[in-house]
């Protein structure tokens, strides 16, 4: 056993490092302190001609710097440039091996998109030849802002007016390195050996039976006595297209779909019974 | 090197950024601003997957569902060889295919929605390690993206969309090119991911597997507060285990529960078919009960 977890280890290791070098960016473990600002800010951003966007970032105050905005991106990215002039790289010891100029994960103490203000968040300093490449075209351009940003706030993007706006929120981002390490090392049922146990948010009473394909949904083989879905009027040998707007034509749709239920918050759960389309109530409960 | 024609293809993904090719030399992006009107919300559901996606289900055609990132840093829709076909979405000589229906789940409904049929190498590397903790089957960027005005909030489970009446000018000048230069050679990793993922037993698609069903509903589930149950409902496992109104749920498997979060995060790991010991509370009474657990959600 112990062979088998320093070879996931190990494995799990090289994984990652692949993933910095493809800029995939499962090295970006958020201080979970880190804050947002407190008023709605009102972001400009330049939309390119190849359709992408970029904004203006000020970073520990130095800049402004022209960052690609980018809702795909779990990792913020600076270049080596920016991240000197902003004294990222102080104190951080040379490296023989850096591919891409890739110099691993900094704090930055104060990342400012326009008047949005985010503290104590993480980017990863690396020359992207993408980013380069679009740079030498268009730019320049220094880097990338993404999740890491954006998730703080509560974000309207509007590609007419070219805004961004950013109201205050109260999500943190998680630490994705950790949770990525702990899925690719991880135990069985979490990922690995290809199956993940899961569980609902709450309780409904449905047994889930044979996949539809393309949005005929699954069947339902049973429904529990005296549970939520029972006292909601669901049988079995019901077809079940939605539940909570979430489609499920498959048992782990209908799973996938259970985990954001809460008890006592209802929700509608779409069927087909004799060829008719209708809606059911169903409130969960918490139980098991 | 780069074609002045090629296409441009900021695939946000793990923020990596696929240059499938290389910058257009396009007119103005304003190409024609109208300024009337928005359309009503239309909450859209989301996952944030384990790689933190912001992940949308659609379907293509009628097929499906397939699951999307949404991603400003691709400048248009990008869906995998495998879904263009099994939706029947052809390339056309411009490089592009054209979905009939592309509905989002939620009901958004894209019109005539352009996509670019390819497989970028950051979706081959994720799929390849499961990285998401789900399949994805390609990018809704900008093309799509900027013909709503769209708000994230990850505190929801939703996202909310509305129309605006903004026709984005495509980014004209992406043409497919399959010689052209790639991401600056990123796209060897694609392969690496796909190469570790196996020898990891990782899929992109795990099966999901449900913890078990007793047939309980718990009193107040708080932490701090002990888990009572509240109801046992009739002919389930639980009643047929023994299990009655009242009970505190003190240990499972030999491990001290304190409270209804701690119940059900243990029971977390245990599915359909397998033997559940509790040690509950009744009126002062220790008492032992195993419950055999069974299918249901």
């Amino acid at each position: 056993m112990n062979r088998i977890a320093s070879m996931a280890r190990l494995v799990g290791g090289l994984a990652l490092a692949a993933g910095v070098l493809a800029c995939t960016a499962v090295g970006v473990a958020d201080n979970p302190t880190g804050t947002a600002t407190e008023k709605v800010a009102v972001v400009p951003f330049k939309l390119l001609k190849s359709g992408h966007m970029t904004v203006e970032a000020k970073i520990n105050d130095k800049g402004p710097f022209t960052l690609i905005f980018d809702t795909g991106a779990p990792a913020n990215l600076l270049n080596n440039k920016v991240a000197r002039e902003a004294e990222l790289l102080k104190g951080k010891p040379p490296v023989l091996f850096a591919p891409y100029g890739s110099r691993g994960d900094v704090k930055i103490k104060k990342l400012q998109v326009g008047q949005g203000t985010v503290e104590n968040v993480t980017a990863m300093v690396m020359d992207h030849p993408t980013v380069e490449i679009i740079s030498k075209h268009l730019g320049p351009i220094e880097g990338i802002v993404g999740f890491p940003f954006f998730a703080r706030y509560r974000m309207t993007l509007d590609y007419r007016d070219q805004t961004l706006t950013l109201e205050p929120g109260t999500f943190q981002p998680p630490d994705v390195m950790k949770e990525m390490i702990k899925s690719l090392l991880g135990t069985e049922g979490n990922g690995r050996d290809g199956y993940k146990m899961v569980s609902p948010g709450a309780m409904l009473g449905i047994v889930a039976g044979e996949a539809g394909m393309d949005g005929s949904g699954l069947v339902v083989n049973a429904v529990r006595g005296g549970s939520p879905a029972a006292v909601a009027g669901l049988k079995a040998g019901d077809r079940l297209l939605s539940l909570d707007d979430r489609w499920t034509d498959t048992p782990s749709d209908l799973l996938q779909a259970s985990t954001t239920l809460k008890p006592g918050k209802i929700v509608q759960a779409e069927i087909q019974r004799d060829g008719t389309t209708m809606k059911l109530r169903v409130v969960p409960v918490a139980g098991f | 090197m780069l074609n002045k024609r090629g296409i441009l293809a900021l695939g946000g993904f793990l923020a990596s950024l696929a240059v499938l090719g290389a910058i257009a030399s396009a007119g103005s992006i304003r190409a024609r601003e109208a300024l009337v009107g928005i359309g009503p919300a239309v909450e859209v559901p989301y996952r944030l997957t384990l790689s933190k996606h912001v992940v949308v289900r659609a379907r293509i055609n009628g097929k499906g569902p397939f699951n999307f990132v949404l991603d400003t840093g691709a400048p248009a829709l990008f869906i995998t060889e495998q879904v263009a076909e099994r939706s029947g979405v052809k390339q056309g000589d411009d490089g592009w295919g054209v979905c009939d229906t592309l509905e989002l789940e939620g009901g958004l409904k894209v019109p005539k929605a352009k996509a670019r049929i390819a497989t970028p190498f950051q979706l081959e590397g994720m799929n390849g390690m499961g990285l998401a903790g789900v399949e994805i089957h390609g990018m809704l960027g900008y093309n799509i993206l900027a013909q709503y005005r769209i708000t994230f909030d990850m505190t929801s489970d939703r996202l909310v969309w509305r129309k605006i009446d903004w026709i984005p000018k495509s980014p004209f000048g992406i043409v497919a090119k399959e010689d052209s230069s790639g991401p600056g050679g990123l796209e060897i990793i694609g392969g690496l991911m796909k190469g570790l993922g196996g020898i990891l037993g990782r899929k992109a698609n795990p099966t999901l597997v449900a913890r078990g069903y007793a047939g309980v509903v718990l009193d107040e589930v708080a932490e701090g507060k002990p888990a009572k149950l509240k109801v046992v409902l009739p002919a389930s496992p639980a009643e047929m285990a023994g299990l009655k109104v009242g009970d505190l749920i003190r240990e499972v498997e030999g491990a001290t529960v304190a409270d209804g979060p701690a119940v059900l995060a243990k029971l977390a790991q245990f599915k359909a078919g397998q033997d559940l010991k509790l040690k509950v509370d009744r009126q002062g009474q220790s008492l032992e009960i195993t419950v055999r657990l069974e299918g249901g959600i």
